[in-house]
């Protein structure tokens, strides 16, 4: 019976909510109006407030975007007025010429090689970091170092690295007898060599990014999962390969997709570090729309060698998403 | 088919810290299902983790079949173990969960007479004694028609049967199971632990059992172990815990609700609710209390009367009895209550042990 006659205490003493919202202007509160004037500007604060970002977007991404589209199908050329439109005939020319095809080819060994070691690497250096040990913090922190640092400036590093002549890996390998003195290794100026080089650094750059991705999918899996494996029997490898790995597939193919379109599409790895030489050993595709497009004043020959990438991302994006999806469902 | 056995056993996780586990001996007996029974943090977990090879002892050895076990890997001490969360592998069907023990430690051998099978038809001959053995599983458990399902379709009871399906197919020497109904509803779990029971007897392998749940070890457990704060406090069959508790741990921990205890000089003095009645039921010898009933619940099969004890030594003692019928029962008023004297029991009140039984002065 008390708290009913509370509330009618309480009745009594405040004027009931809805009179006091049938007189306007008399006993209305003073926010209620100031709501109703935000009210009516908050559609323009909203824009106001997206538009940096979709600005953003709308010149730095769609614009260059279109205009890369548009560029592919004309003669646009730095320092000319004119514009035609050709149809294909850039696409028909740059598929002919040698540059384009080892441009390909570079540019899926560079993904796919780099991609295959960043997976091992990566793998290995989450299952070290997974267990809690002295130092580990710290050890996370330098790991993730290459990826936090800008990639020209550790590119830049490894350009010094790999010197002719100042290279701390050539003076390691005399020191130990592999190589001879006299006649180092270009690390740079070797086809081969120059390939490994660049594969090595984007390795190095992406190692880290995979770890971290890796590190938070198998903290992901239940303790007991793989304590279960071992009271079944199964050692080391059969948990990581039956077990952990497979369940582990939706974040090892975000990492798979990030990584290859990192790969894929970066320019600033082999323009510091070889300028696609020597002979072209090192060009991608990126690097040839540069080269192309940019250097060689030909802007439709880049545009077009660019828009050749679309297709290629765009495969890979839907087959690791298809994979991502399949392993949720599982 | 073994004996577990640990001897002095200890886990401390911190150095400086408690002990997780203190210096437990016990033993079990051939084929026998014993409970470890104890509140969180009790340490059953991990001493049941430790004879599963899944924690290393602090000090202490454990014995499998005579044999130590301390520095062998979990797949070498022929153990299988049913966890709380079932730890099915999620992207295996039921098929290949149960198999997977059967693979990992390629338990199944062509027999010599296969020798001229050639490479794959051994395969296929191994892939067929496989198929035959998780069908034996499947079928003991009764979920031969969902082999080709994902862990993820199945209900709570399914997966816990396809759990003990997979500890169950290699023939293990000695079951463990981690609070395995836990995580079942309530109606579910009755009848999980009814088929549980009938399970071990089906195939009787000796089985550890931990749980927080009295019911569960006192209808499950062959004897029953209770633990507090990493210590066995008794080791007995769920009739010797419970009639004759060791401390008054044992004998407020078993029971719902819990024994009652009265303290009486340098004695606590207990009694179980059901044995604490109006004084016109007890026959013989008893001690007689003043009771005034502050609570009454009605339960179904029985009531629960909360009061207060009143004059005499014992005033303003909270007691609980556990009833048939209470009815006749007022809030407020006071009663005649008693206790028959073969049912007390008696602790020390310092040690909180068990003493024997004397004659006290009650008024």
């Amino acid at each position: 019976m008390k708290p009913a006659g509370d509330a009618e205490t309480q009745a009594k003493k405040a004027p009931p909510l809805s009179s006091s919202l049938d007189k306007p202007g008399q006993l209305r509160p003073r926010w209620k109006k100031v709501k109703s004037a935000g009210a009516a500007t908050s559609p323009l604060l909203g824009a106001a407030m997206f538009s940096p970002a979709a600005l953003y977007i709308l010149l730095l991404i769609a614009v260059p975007f279109f205009l890369a589209i548009f560029y592919a199908f004309s003669d646009a050329r730095i320092g000319s007025t004119e514009l035609h439109f050709i149809g294909l005939e850039n696409f028909r020319s740059i598929i002919h010429s040698p540059s384009f095809q080892k441009a390909v080819t570079n540019s899926i060994i560079f993904t796919v090689v780099a991609q295959a070691i960043v997976l091992v690497c990566s793998n290995i250096l989450s299952i070290a970091l997974e267990k809690p040990f002295r130092g580990r913090g710290l050890l996370r922190f330098l790991i993730l170092l290459p990826w936090v640092a800008p990639v020209s400036l550790g590119t830049i590093g490894w350009k010094w690295i790999l010197d002719s002549i100042y290279s701390v890996i050539t003076w390691v390998l005399v020191w130990l007898g592999f190589a001879n003195k006299l006649d180092p290794p270009y690390w740079l100026g070797q086809e081969g060599l120059a390939m490994a080089s660049v594969i090595l650094v984007h390795c190095w750059r992406l190692i880290p990014f995979a770890t971290v991705i890796l590190l938070a999918g198998r903290t992901a899996i239940p303790k007991e999962i793989p304590e279960a494996a071992s009271i079944d029997g199964a050692g080391f490898w059969r948990t990581q390969f039956q077990i952990n790995l497979p369940i582990m597939t939706p974040i090892l193919s975000v990492a798979v997709l990030f990584g290859s379109i990192f790969t894929f599409t970066d320019i600033a790895v082999v323009y510091i570090l070889t300028n696609g030489g020597p002979y072209d050993s090192t060009q991608t595709l990126p690097m040839l729309a540069y080269t192309q497009g940019i250097q060689g004043s030909d802007l439709a020959a880049g545009a077009a060698v660019s828009v050749c990438l679309i297709p290629v991302l765009v495969i890979i994006a839907y087959f690791m998403l298809r994979m991502a999806h399949r392993a949720e469902v599982v | 088919m073994a004996v577990v056995e640990t001897r002095n056993l200890t886990k401390v996780f911190k150095e400086g810290e408690l002990g997780a586990v203190n210096d437990v001996n016990l033993v079990t007996n051939e084929g026998e299902f014993l409970v470890f029974l104890g509140p969180s943090g009790s340490g059953k977990t991990t001493l049941l983790r430790m004879i599963a090879g899944l924690e290393h002892p602090t000090a202490g050895e454990i014995l499998i079949g005579g044999r130590v076990v301390n520095d062998l890997s979990p797949r070498e001490r022929r153990i299988a173990m049913v966890f709380q969360s079932y730890a099915l592998y999620p992207h295996l069907t039921v098929y290949r969960n149960i198999a997977f023990p059967l693979r990992a430690q390629k338990t199944i051998k062509v027999p010599a007479s296969g020798k001229s099978l050639g490479f794959f038809g051994r395969m296929q001959e191994r892939r067929r004694l496989e198929k035959e053995k998780v069908q034996w599983a499947a079928s003991l458990l009764g979920i031969g028609g969902l082999l080709h399902r994902k862990p993820r379709e199945l209900s709570g009871g399914e997966r816990q049967r396809v759990a003990l399906a997979r500890a169950i197919v290699r023939e293990p020497s000695v079951f463990l199971l981690d609070e395995p109904l836990s995580n079942l509803d309530a109606k579910l779990r009755a009848s999980a632990r009814e088929e549980l029971e009938r399970f071990h007897r089906s195939i009787g392998t000796t089985s550890i059992y931990v749980t927080h749940d009295q019911v569960e070890a006192m209808a499950m457990g062959d004897r029953v172990v209770v633990l507090n704060q990493g210590y066995v406090r008794q080791i007995g069959t769920p009739k010797e815990v419970y009639d004759q508790p060791a401390d008054t741990f044992v004998a407020t921990f078993l029971g719902s609700p819990p024994m009652n205890l009265v303290e009486h000089d340098e004695l606590i003095v207990g009694f179980r609710p059901e044995q604490f009645r109006p004084a016109a039921q007890v026959e013989g010898d008893k001690v007689s209390f003043r009771l005034r009933v502050e609570n009454v619940e009605y339960l179904g099969s029985e009531w629960i009367v909360a009061g207060i004890l009143t004059g005499g030594r014992m005033e303003g003692k909270k007691t609980i009895a556990r009833m048939a019928s209470a009815q006749s029962l007022e809030l407020g008023q006071t009663y005649d209550f008693a206790v028959p004297e073969r049912e007390l029991k008696f602790f020390d009140r310092s040690s909180e042990k068990r003493v024997a039984a004397r004659a006290l002065q009650w008024q």
